[in-house]
């Protein structure tokens, strides 16, 4: 079953939000372009009260003033059509997410697996519902001023329709047919779906043929289902502010349950939430945490959140919350068979969230040495509970057998060194905590890259020493004279 | 107080009070063999293992290569974690495929390392996991409450894990098995392979204990 939702006149129903004590007067609201003064200007959409006197859309302007004296013109909102068709679309989706828009002011509804509503209640006024088996039928019914039953339209019901209601439906043709359709006195959709399907394509055309087929119902076609711009965000305001977690938590959990309603809607997960604070004294904290595994229930999310409210001091109380996901996809990879598996992934993830939350970002995972002889240079991978990436075999292998301490930051030195501008040979270390003379080197390894790229370019010679304390170093030099510490073999 | 006294007060301490020592066995009588750090049954499970290096050129630095030599191959999770006290470890002198095996969590001071440690022990999921706490002044060392390694302790032994700290000097009271670093190397080591350096290592236990049954 289909259900067709039309709002007539949409663009008069918008402009009389601003003036719903003009709800009882014909009203008109003229195309964009148009002017108001132009006599010839074409009506863009009419009330139901100047279509009971017998205006049209399409008509100029002065030819409906002829019609209907007391006929107003309002200036066009489209800001308020625009919200008007948000809660069409509102309404479609709370029925099913399947169905197709075919204009602002009409929209089908694939009701196939729900149930449709028994009981119509318009949000707006003037907002009509009408169910059929067909999507073209739902669209023809909801076209007539038929009051909702509750049930799809029979094909009978559709017989003692008039023949404009396919003007109204803006079915293909019917500029070419209706016409004819008066000239041989077909006063109802019903005298025309008794005329010989045959003679009717001989005849009429293909566009007939279509609409005779539409009407016994022998054409069920395809939506084009309209799948609006999801996003994951959502937010509240406090009435009054919060000075403590668990209301934030309760507040969180409900945006999440939302959140992760539509995230499921579209087989998604979330991959990294954001959040951000509003406090009273109108600052505010945004943070992100990356989720280890993809996560799509409300539970497994608030944890990792906790995690990090609770990593937060805050000075004011909160009077905003702010809550985003990233939407990614599921994991879908089998886990390992043969393989080491986590005792428990859930615990996992939510093991790595406070690791960061009590670390900083950055600061946990899997080190994966670059591709590069620059000192230092790696990347971190998250540690996933189904293993993840593999580690890609690196073509450069450590430089030294004994691993390094590596001093984060370097250790600036002053280094007495013979006098040598382009290879000095350090003597003794005169400053720093590991003052001494050197007893023996291993040195000078020139090393430098990026030189064919102006400004990122490095150079600088490394010795491996030995102090009088049986310490062993890294010593580095920058020419002309900047010496450091890179750190210590212990 | 000299220590033939000492030993007097305690041995009448333990007559008196035999259930005092609460499950730990006494230090062994034996002398006990060298540990061989390649070895996983070196390292008690649900026990704490402190490795203390005897001076500067210990080789300390090379106990996490021999933890990540006998890690199972072919596995993409992480089996050791390491608790990097001040950001000291270096990716460049392993290889990329010894850093895979291992989940490094770089921490700044000795209050995050004790806390990252409970996250990851209460977590239970990776079976060893190494504290490295060298790079920390004893000053700031002497800070850690005794408390806080027993209560490491006990989720060790709830989740049948395996703790090993890296320490300047003794820290953990209640380590089960404590091993004092004692290889010298030196510039001319350089010249071996890591294996050969891996060798090379020697420890020695200065200090067991059995777990309460």
């Amino acid at each position: 079953m289909f259900a067709c939702l039309h709002l007539r006149g949409l663009p008069v129903e918008a402009a009389l939000l601003r003036k719903p004590d003009l709800h009882s007067y014909p009203c008109a609201v003229l195309a964009e372009e148009s002017r108001p003064d132009d006599p010839k200007s074409p009506l863009l959409a009419v009330n139901s009260v100047a279509f009971r006197h017998g205006i049209r859309a399409g008509e100029s302007s002065v030819r409906a003033r002829v019609h209907c004296p007391v006929l107003r013109f309002l200036p066009r909102d489209l800001a308020a059509e625009e919200s008007l068709h948000a809660i069409l679309l509102e309404l479609a989706e709370s029925l099913s997410p399947d169905f197709e828009r075919l204009g602002p002011d009409t929209l089908i509804v694939d009701l196939a697996g729900t149930h449709p509503p028994e009981i119509w209640n318009p949000p707006i006024l003037h907002l009509r519902l009408a169910l059929a088996d067909t999507p073209d039928l739902a669209h023809l019914a909801a076209m007539a001023e038929a009051a909702f039953s509750g049930k799809a339209m029979d094909l009978e019901d559709f017989d003692r329709l008039p023949p404009a209601i396919l003007q109204r439906a803006d079915v293909p043709g019917w500029r070419s047919f209706l016409p004819v359709f008066h000239l041989w006195g077909l006063r109802t959709l019903g005298d025309f779906r008794r005329l010989p399907r045959q003679e009717i394509a001989e005849r009429m055309g293909p566009d007939a043929l279509r609409v005779h087929d539409i009407l016994q119902g022998r054409i069920c076609r395809l939506l084009k289902l309209h799948r609006s711009i999801e996003t994951y965000a959502q937010s509240v305001c406090f009435e009054s502010p919060l000075e403590s977690l668990e209301p934030l938590i309760f507040q969180a959990n409900r945006i999440f349950q939302t959140l992760c309603a539509r995230l499921e809607s579209k087989h998604l997960a979330a991959g990294a939430l954001k959040f951000k604070l509003s406090f009273e004294s109108s600052e505010s904290i945004t943070r992100s945490v990356v989720l280890p595994e993809p996560q799509k229930s409300p539970a497994a999310l608030l944890g990792p959140l906790q995690a990090a409210f609770e990593t937060l001091r805050v000075a004011s109380g909160i009077v905003a919350l702010e809550l985003e996901l990233e939407p990614v996809r599921p994991l879908a990879a089998q886990r390992e068979w043969l393989g080491r598996q986590l005792r428990q992934p859930a615990r996992w993830a939510d093991t790595l969230v406070r690791l960061e939350a009590l670390l900083g970002p950055g600061r946990v995972g899997i080190a994966q040495p670059e591709d590069s002889y620059r000192p230092d240079t790696f990347r971190l991978r998250p540690a996933l509970a189904t293993g993840g990436e593999r580690a890609v075999e690196s073509q450069v292998f450590p430089a030294s057998p004994l691993p390094l301490r590596r001093f984060r930051p370097p250790l600036e030195v002053a280094v007495a060194s013979t006098d040598s501008a382009s290879r000095p040979r350090p003597l003794a270390l005169l400053s720093g905590p590991h003052a001494g003379p050197i007893r023996r080197l291993r040195g000078p390894f020139p090393i430098s890259g990026d030189w064919w790229s102006a400004g990122s370019a490095w150079r600088r010679l490394e010795w491996d020493i030995e102090l009088e304390s049986r310490q062993m170093f890294r010593l580095v030099h920058f020419p002309p004279e900047r010496w450091q510490l890179d750190g210590a073999y212990a | 107080m000299p220590n033939a006294t000492l030993a007097n007060l305690q041995r009448h301490l333990r007559e008196k009070f035999p259930l005092a020592r609460h499950g730990l066995a006494p230090v062994q009588d034996d002398p006990i063999p060298d540990c061989d750090l390649r070895n996983p049954a070196t390292f008690p499970r649900g026990g704490i293992t402190e490795i203390v290096p005897a001076h500067p050129a210990a080789g300390l630095a090379l106990v996490v290569a021999s933890l990540l030599e006998h890690e199972l191959p072919n596995s993409a999770l992480p089996e050791l974690a390491l608790i990097d006290g001040r950001d000291t470890f270096d990716p460049g002198s392993f290889s990329s495929h010894d850093c895979s095996k291992l989940l490094w969590i770089r921490c700044q001071t000795p209050e995050q390392a004790v806390k990252a440690a409970d996250l990851i022990l209460r977590d239970g999921n990776l079976p060893r996991v190494v504290i490295d706490l060298l790079a920390f002044p004893l000053s700031e060392l002497g800070r850690i409450p005794s408390s806080s390694w027993h209560r490491l302790k006990k989720l060790i032994e709830t989740h049948d894990l395996s703790l090993i700290a890296l320490s300047p000097r003794p820290l953990v009271p209640c380590a089960c098995l404590r091993l004092s670093l004692h290889s010298g190397f030196t510039l001319e080591h350089f010249g071996f392979s890591r294996d050969e350096l891996l060798q090379r290592l020697q420890t020695t236990p200065v200090l067991q204990r059995k777990r309460a049954q």
